[in-house]
C-alpha cells in the first residue's frame, strides 16, 4: 500500500504522506455488529440490541446503560408499557431504575425509545433481558448486546432522551 | 374436534373445545392444508396444541406453531424473521423487518395483486435456495362500525393470491417505514451491510453449518435493498422490478482452522470462529453469535495468526511487510491487536499467568525436586 516516495527523506513529509497513502493503517481494525439472537419472532416489545454505556463509575455513581427499545401498538387504543427491570447476563443484579419507567404509545403506532437503566456496578457485555408489563400483563424480551460504546462517543448510535413515533400505515 | 395441518412439513394437531372453533381454525390455516378430524384420530402429529377459542389464544397458537417450526428446522435452513412475497416465477422477495416493522401490512397490501402470499412471519431457505411456503393466518387489525377486531385472518378472507408451488429465495428487502415519504425508494446495500442487517432477524444462525457463507450465498445472488416508504401499497412496482433478474455480489469463503491450542506466553492467537467470508477489503467473522468486520491492520493481524500464535513483534513485522513503513506502526499494530482482544476476536494470555499457575500448582514440586536433588547423591 505505502510507496516509498521522494518524501521519505523528509521526516515530517513521511508521516503525512504515509498516513494518507497507507489506508490499511488508517481503517478501524475491527468493528463489532449486532449479534444473532437465538430466535427472532414478532412481539410487542423488542430490545434492538443497540446499547451504550454512560460515563464510568466516577464519583461513586453506578454504571448507567442506555438501551433502544421498539414498542409496537397495533391496537386502536393507547397502550401503556411499563418497564420493570433489565438484567444483563442473568447473574448480575437487575437494573431496576429505568427512565422513563413507562411509555404510552398512541393507537396504531410504533415507538422507538431510548431507556436509561441504572444500578449496576459491572459493565460486562452479554444477554440483556427486559421485563415489562402491558396493561398489567407481564412479558419479557431479550437481546444480545455485543458492545456498550460510550454514550457520547462516535460509535454510539443512541441519543438520550430520544423518542420517535411512527404511525402504522393502514 | 381436532384440526390437523402441516406447517413446513411438521404435522400439527389442534384440540378444539367445539366444532365451531375447529371449523374456524381450519379456515384460518386452510393454506396449510387444515382439515377437521374426529377427536382421537392419530395422524402422526409431532405437535399438539389445545385452544380455548378467543382471539388471544388463536394468536398464541400461531406463535406456538411458528416456534415449533423454527425449533424443528433451525440449524438446517436459514430461518428469517420475514414476510415472503412470490412473483409468478416463484421468486420470493424476502421482506425482512423487526417486530412492528410492517411485514404483515406489506403481505396484505402486496399479495392481493402483485405477489403470492408465502408468509408474514417466517421465511426458511434451504441450502440450495428453495423456500417452503408458511402461509399462516395473518395477525391483523380490522376496524368496522362495531369497533376494533384484533384477529387472525385467513389468507382467503383477505383475498390473497396463492404463490406458485416451487419457490426459491430472491431479493432481500429491509423495511424502513418513515413518516411522509411520498415516493418510495430502494437502495442497494453492500453485501457486508446486508449481512449485518439481516443477522439480527435470524433464528438459530449460530447452529448452522457455515452460517456466513450460507447468508452470503443467498444475499449475494439477487442483492439486498433498503426500502424507504410510508405507504407500502405504493411499492409494488419497485419490488416487482427487483425480482426480474439476479444481480450478484462478489464474496469468497475464508477457510478457518479452529484447531487452536492455548498458550500463556503473551503471544496472540485467534479465538474459535464459527465462519468467515471475505467481501471486498474486509473479512467478516462470526464468533459465537457476534459478527465482526475486520479490515486493514486488523485483517492482516488476524490472517497472520492462521497458522498459530504469534508475538507482538512478529505481527508488527508482518504488518510492515504487507503495508509498508509507518511512523506509528508499532503503536497501530498494538492498538489493533488490543482492540481485537477486547472485541473477542483474539486471545492473549500473559506470561505472568503461567508463572502464577506454576507457583500455585507445581512450585512445591519444583522446589522439592531441587531440594531433593542436592542431598540425594550424598544420601
Amino acid at each position: 500500500m505505502t510507496s516509498k516516495s521522494e518524501a521519505t527523506k523528509d521526516k515530517k513529509g513521511i508521516s503525512r504522506r504515509t498516513v494518507v497513502a497507507g489506508t490499511a493503517w488508517a481503517v478501524p481494525a475491527i468493528v463489532v455488529a449486532s449479534a444473532a439472537p437465538a430466535i427472532a419472532v414478532s412481539g410487542p416489545v423488542v430490545l434492538s440490541g443497540t446499547a451504550c454505556k454512560g460515563p464510568g463509575q466516577s464519583g461513586g455513581f453506578a454504571f448507567a446503560y442506555y438501551f433502544q427499545v421498539t414498542l409496537t401498538n397495533n391496537t386502536n387504543s393507547s397502550q401503556t408499557y411499563t418497564f420493570n427491570s433489565i438484567t444483563i447476563n442473568g447473574s448480575q443484579p437487575p437494573l431496576t431504575s429505568i427512565t422513563p419507567s413507562s411509555v404510552t404509545v398512541a393507537p396504531q403506532t410504533v415507538t422507538v425509545v431510548t431507556l436509561l437503566a441504572q444500578g449496576s456496578t459491572n459493565s460486562a457485555n452479554g444477554t440483556a433481558v427486559l421485563a415489562y408489563m402491558i396493561g398489567g400483563v407481564p412479558g419479557t424480551t431479550q437481546a444480545t448486546i455485543a458492545d456498550f460504546p460510550p454514550i457520547q462517543g462516535a460509535q454510539c448510535q443512541l441519543t438520550y432522551p430520544s423518542r420517535t413515533d411512527t404511525p402504522i400505515t393502514p | 374436534m381436532n384440526v390437523v395441518f402441516e406447517a413446513m412439513g411438521l404435522s400439527i394437531a389442534v384440540t378444539c373445545r367445539s366444532a365451531a372453533l375447529a371449523d374456524r381454525i381450519a379456515e384460518e390455516w386452510a393454506w396449510c392444508g387444515a382439515r377437521v378430524r374426529a377427536p382421537g384420530a392419530n395422524d402422526g402429529q409431532v405437535a399438539t396444541f389445545e385452544v380455548a377459542g378467543d382471539e388471544r389464544s388463536r394468536y398464541a397458537l400461531a406463535s406456538a406453531v411458528t416456534m415449533r417450526v423454527i425449533g424443528h428446522l433451525g440449524g438446517q435452513r436459514l430461518m428469517l424473521h420475514a414476510a415472503g412475497l412470490a412473483n409468478d416465477d416463484g421468486v420470493v422477495v424476502v421482506v425482512i423487518g423487526r417486530s412492528g416493522a410492517g411485514k404483515t401490512t406489506a403481505a396484505v397490501a402486496l399479495c392481493q395483486e402483485a405477489f403470492g402470499y408465502v408468509s408474514d412471519e417466517l421465511v426458511a431457505i434451504s441450502e440450495s435456495g428453495t423456500v417452503q411456503a408458511y402461509p399462516k393466518p395473518l395477525s391483523q387489525i380490522t376496524v368496522d362500525e362495531t369497533g376494533e377486531h384484533k384477529q387472525q385472518t385467513s389468507p382467503d378472507a383477505l383475498s390473497l393470491r396463492r404463490p406458485p408451488t416451487v419457490l426459491s429465495a430472491g431479493p432481500f428487502v429491509i423495511l424502513d417505514r418513515q413518516p411522509a415519504v411520498h415516493t418510495p425508494t430502494l437502495t442497494r446495500l453492500t453485501l457486508t451491510e446486508a449481512v449485518l442487517a439481516v443477522i439480527p432477524q435470524t433464528s438459530y444462525l449460530s447452529e448452522m453449518d457455515r452460517p456466513l457463507q450460507r447468508l452470503c450465498g443467498h444475499l449475494s445472488r439477487w442483492g439486498a435493498y433498503r426500502l424507504r416508504y410510508t405507504d407500502v401499497s405504493t411499492t409494488a412496482g419497485l419490488l416487482s422490478s427487483l425480482s426480474e433478474a439476479p444481480r450478484p455480489d462478489h464474496w469468497t469463503p475464508v477457510h478457518v482452522d479452529n484447531d487452536l491450542f492455548a498458550v500463556w506466553d503473551g503471544r496472540y492467537r485467534r479465538r474459535p470462529v464459527r465462519d468467515a467470508v471475505a467481501v471486498e477489503d474486509e473479512v467478516l467473522l462470526l464468533i459465537e453469535r457476534t459478527p465482526m468486520r475486520i479490515a486493514g491492520i486488523g485483517r492482516t493481524v488476524w490472517e497472520a495468526l492462521a497458522g498459530g500464535p504469534a508475538t507482538a513483534d512478529e505481527l508488527l513485522r508482518i504488518s510492515v511487510e504487507k503495508h509498508g513503513e509507518h511512523p506509528s506502526a508499532a503503536a497501530l499494530v498494538q492498538q489493533a491487536s488490543t482492540s481485537m482482544v477486547a472485541a473477542g476476536a483474539l486471545d492473549r494470555a500473559l506470561p505472568q499467568t503461567l508463572d502464577d499457575v506454576m507457583a500455585g500448582r507445581s512450585g512445591d514440586h519444583a522446589n522439592g525436586a531441587d531440594a531433593a536433588g542436592a542431598p540425594s547423591p550424598g544420601g
